[in-house]
């Protein structure tokens, strides 16, 4: 018991909990229902003030909502959150984070981890969230979003978001798991089998192995300009729309030690003849393959006032596209290789403040990029390159008084392209009533640019650019939680950000493009969002966001929609025996990279879940846009469209089976 | 900057573990800071007597042995509170306490009470238990909804619990009138 007040100011709370007498403990025995029921443990209040402390807005998607949405990419699950919207451009799925969606990136902004393992890559800096994200839906435990800038403590990629995606483990698992699903028009088939136990010697394991294949859509395409003499081409895109993916999962883990290794290797056939590839041809696809694993140790020392962290990670990323240009094929490679460790010490021995600090350092030993075109003999284009990062890293959680508390931070990281960045952070917390808290952050986050936009050199799409500079963002944001009742919260954020040297592909003639540091670009916005659930299980979720980002001397960024509307709704339906989940998404009008409109749309999809029908099997039904609505999406500078259709209505049915 | 492993403004319903853990850092995964540590304590300290209470509030089966075996299915979270209870007798038949990590291990039980970080496998333990007469327990949001006997939740300070009577007489057992006209809820 004496370690519970010692530690506890420690932590800056008010100890509610105390209203339960330590010397109760065995007196309980004695208590009867009705005064059990009148026994004070801790106010719930006492954990909302706890959580309200983070300085950040986060959001958590859990795997119950996964399931009652029947989401299966890691996008269509982000998508839910405020301020978030996709493109599709048919190769890749991208987020737009707060308005910031460049048409044709790899979400090069976003830090994309599992279990805290980064997976951008070291050439592209790509967060792939299509069938290309590495790990199958089913696995995932939960997801976490930090909206805006995670500089301060993660470096690279963390400008306006970071994505953590925690895995299930076998005490989670249980048994086994056999999943298989067919979707219609697009002919999708996929399975997995995944299985996970505790063992008795208390070594956690969970093993999975899954794929897909899906033929696609036959698309009519237009290709403007692809002609001779630039005339333009249109046609009937057959066949040329499929996708497979193939997983990998293990997992094992025993007290404070976690191994976990992933592999996936997904290809998509691309109808779009990016690149300015040759209209309508056959065979053009972009394949990425990753391997990901990290050993990590972590455990509490010190009478639980330290903790510590150690992790080892590898990472290998391939990237293989194929184009034809004049008939002749052209094979594109991207290849990987990086490893490192992290090590962070968390302590709390020094009352009122909770003091992080760390150190993360990573080898790329292979950034390596080719062009070859097949029809001649040898390589003409091969990249080669290497470099590291380093990061340290120190904040400090000050707890001022009941009610005030601040965070500073800072991180200090040094690599071989930009050479050394500070990325600071502060935030200001005020429990303002035991419903209510106001939080005002400053953070500044900060980007190198990756072999690709840096060294690539074809000769025929593209040239490097050896003096291309890093990008800062620098955020300010007002959050404000509330509390309306025990099941009914509201948030609402105010922010600016404002982005220097943004990198983007430029036309620098004769056809050829470059990236290029760009002008500043400024944005603000406004996120409101409600969370309302009901004992009978049901939960609404909803938001809204305004934002609006433009170049300080003048022009809005492509594929930016001022406006963004969600709502979630999941219901138990006992009278059918089933649970619904239903969506609704608005994204308002967005500029194409040409400057005309792309219009906005709203899109519905429903799920229903069957759980009774037989012992451990659930059947799901899933209707992607319920109501067949058409719509597009922006197309990149490097694309023949300036817009690309998307998916019509599709009709899934899953079957997950556990034994 | 943290990471909560969830936070009640986004995360109410469904995840574990809920308002106890607050994290700190992306790439860790703080499971229990010394707060926490000490709000579960007296929390489950709490939620142990109810436990206890339940047990003695049910009606067994004469062909139930004369131990009781009260499981805890997942990582335990009552610690040595739960352990006071061993031994004790209740309506002539003793209390053992154990722990169980599978499924396949939970046919010896009398008592399951499921962890909230394996709530998601309430599903497999109803179908393996399913028509014996075993108690199931939980305190996960929506776990009586979903079969569990009785489950309970910590509001305003206080703990409570619902019953779901009709998965209580499928197992073969009957709750007292007395547990049964506390409950915040009785689903029937």
């Amino acid at each position: 018991m004496d370690s519970k007040h010692k530690t506890a100011p420690l932590l800056g709370l008010s100890l509610a909990l105390l209203a339960l007498p330590a010397q109760a403990a065995t007196d309980l025995i004695e208590l009867s229902l009705e005064q059990l029921l009148e026994t004070t443990v801790s106010s719930a209040s006492k954990y909302e003030q706890k959580q309200s402390e983070v300085a950040a807005a986060v959001s958590v998607i859990t795997r119950d909502e996964i399931k009652a949405f029947g989401w299966r990419t890691l996008d269509q699950a982000l998508a839910s959150l405020p301020g978030i919207h996709l493109s599709y451009d048919r190769q890749y799925s991208a987020l737009g984070t707060r308005g910031f969606g460049l048409p044709g990136d790899y979400n090069t902004r976003v830090l994309l981890a599992i279990n805290g393992n980064r997976l951008n890559d070291v050439v592209y800096d790509g967060a792939l969230t299509g069938r290309d994200f590495p790990l199958d839906l089913d696995l995932i435990e939960r997801i976490e979003y930090i909206a805006g800038p995670g500089g301060a403590v993660y470096g690279q990629n963390a400008m306006f978001g970071v994505v953590n995606v925690i895995t299930r483990h076998g005490s989670k698992v249980d048994g086994g798991e056999l999943a298989a699903a067919w979707q219609s028009p697009q002919s999708l088939r996929e399975g997995r089998l995944t299985w996970g136990k505790v063992l008795d010697n208390g070594v956690d394991v969970m093993l999975s192995a899954g794929g897909m294949r899906s033929r696609g859509e036959d698309l009519f395409m237009d290709y403007p300009g692809a002609g001779p003499g630039g005339s333009n081409v249109s046609g009937l895109a057959v066949g040329q729309d499929g996708e497979r993916d193939k997983e990998f999962f293990a997992r094992v883990g025993r007290g404070p030690w976690a191994f976990d290794f992933i592999f996936s290797d997904r290809r998509k056939d691309d109808p779009t003849a990016s690149f300015f590839s040759d209209a309508l041809a056959d065979g053009h696809y972009q394949r990425d393959a990753y391997v990901v694993s990290q050993m990590q140790y972590q455990d509490n020392f010190a009478d639980n006032t330290l903790n510590v962290l150690g992790r080892l990670f590898l990472g290998r990323e391939r990237f293989y596209g194929l184009f034809n240009y004049s008939g002749a094929p052209n094979y594109a490679t991207g290849s990987s290789d990086w490893h490192g460790g992290e090590l962070r010490f968390l302590y709390t021995g020094v009352p009122n403040h909770k003091l992080l600090l760390g150190l993360e350092a990573q080898d790329n030993t292979r950034a390596d990029q080719t062009n070859d075109d097949l029809t001649t003999p040898g390589v003409e284009t091969e990249i080669l390159s290497s470099g590291y990062r380093i990061g340290f890293y120190a904040q400090d959680e000050w707890r001022l008084s009941d009610t005030w508390s601040t965070t500073l931070g800072l991180r200090v990281d040094r690599n071989n392209v930009t050479g050394t960045q500070w990325s600071p952070r502060a935030a200001l917390i005020w429990q303002a009533s035991p419903q209510t808290t106001l939080k005002a952050l400053y953070g500044r986050a900060h980007r190198a640019p990756n072999a690709f936009e840096r060294d690539y050199s074809d000769g025929l799409a593209q040239l490097a650019n050896p003096a291309l500079v890093g990008e800062t963002v620098d955020t300010l944001e007002l959050v404000v939680d509330h509390r309306l009742a025990r099941d009914f919260v509201l948030r609402g954020s105010l922010y600016q950000w404002s982005m220097q040297d943004i990198v983007t592909l430029s036309p620098v003639g004769g056809g050829l493009f470059q990236f290029q540091s760009g002008n500043k670009v400024e944005a603000s916005g406004l996120e409101v969002s409600a969370d309302k659930t009901w004992d009978s299980g049901g939960r609404l979720r909803g938001s809204l966001s305004f934002q609006d980002v433009a170049y300080v001397n003048g022009g809005g960024l492509a594929n930016s929609p001022n406006w963004l509307a969600k709502l979630n709704y999941s219901r138990p339906l006992p009278w059918a025996g089933l649970r619904l989940g239903y969506e609704l998404q608005y994204d308002a009008k967005r500029l194409a990279v040409d400057g005309s409109c792309v219009e906005g749309y709203w899109l519905s999809n429903l799920n229903l879940i069957a759980s009774k029908w037989a012992k451990g099997l659930e059947v799901s039904l899933a209707i992607q846009n319920l109501f067949d609505q058409p719509y597009q999406h922006p197309g990149s500078d490097s694309s023949w469209q300036t817009r690309i259709d998307q998916d019509g209505r599709s009709v899934r049915v899953k079957l997950d089976y556990r034994f | 900057m943290r990471f909560s492993t969830s936070t009640p403004t986004l995360c109410m319903a469904a995840d574990m573990n809920t308002p106890l853990r607050i994290l700190a850092g992306l790439f860790v995964m703080l499971c229990c800071s010394s707060q926490a540590a000490a709000d579960t304590q007296a929390e489950y300290r709490l939620k142990a007597a109810f436990l206890y209470n339940f047990v003695a509030f049910t009606e067994w089966p004469a062909d139930v042995a004369n131990t009781l075996n009260v499981c805890v299915y997942g990582p335990d979270p009552f610690g040595e509170e739960l352990d006071k209870y061993r031994g004790k007798n209740v309506a002539g038949r003793s209390l053992a306490m154990r722990r169980v990590n599978s499924v396949d291990n939970l046919g010896s039980c009398q008592v399951v009470f499921v962890a909230r970080p394996v709530i998601g496998n309430l599903a497999r333990v109803l179908d393996s238990l399913s028509g014996s007469p075993v108690l199931i327990v939980a305190d996960s949001p929506g776990a009586a909804r979903q079969g569990a006997a009785i489950n309970m939740s910590a509001e305003q300070s206080k703990v409570t619990f619902e019953a779901n009577l009709a998965a209580v007489r499928r197992n073969r057992l009957n709750l007292s009138s007395k547990l049964l006209r506390l409950a915040s809820e009785v689903l029937q």
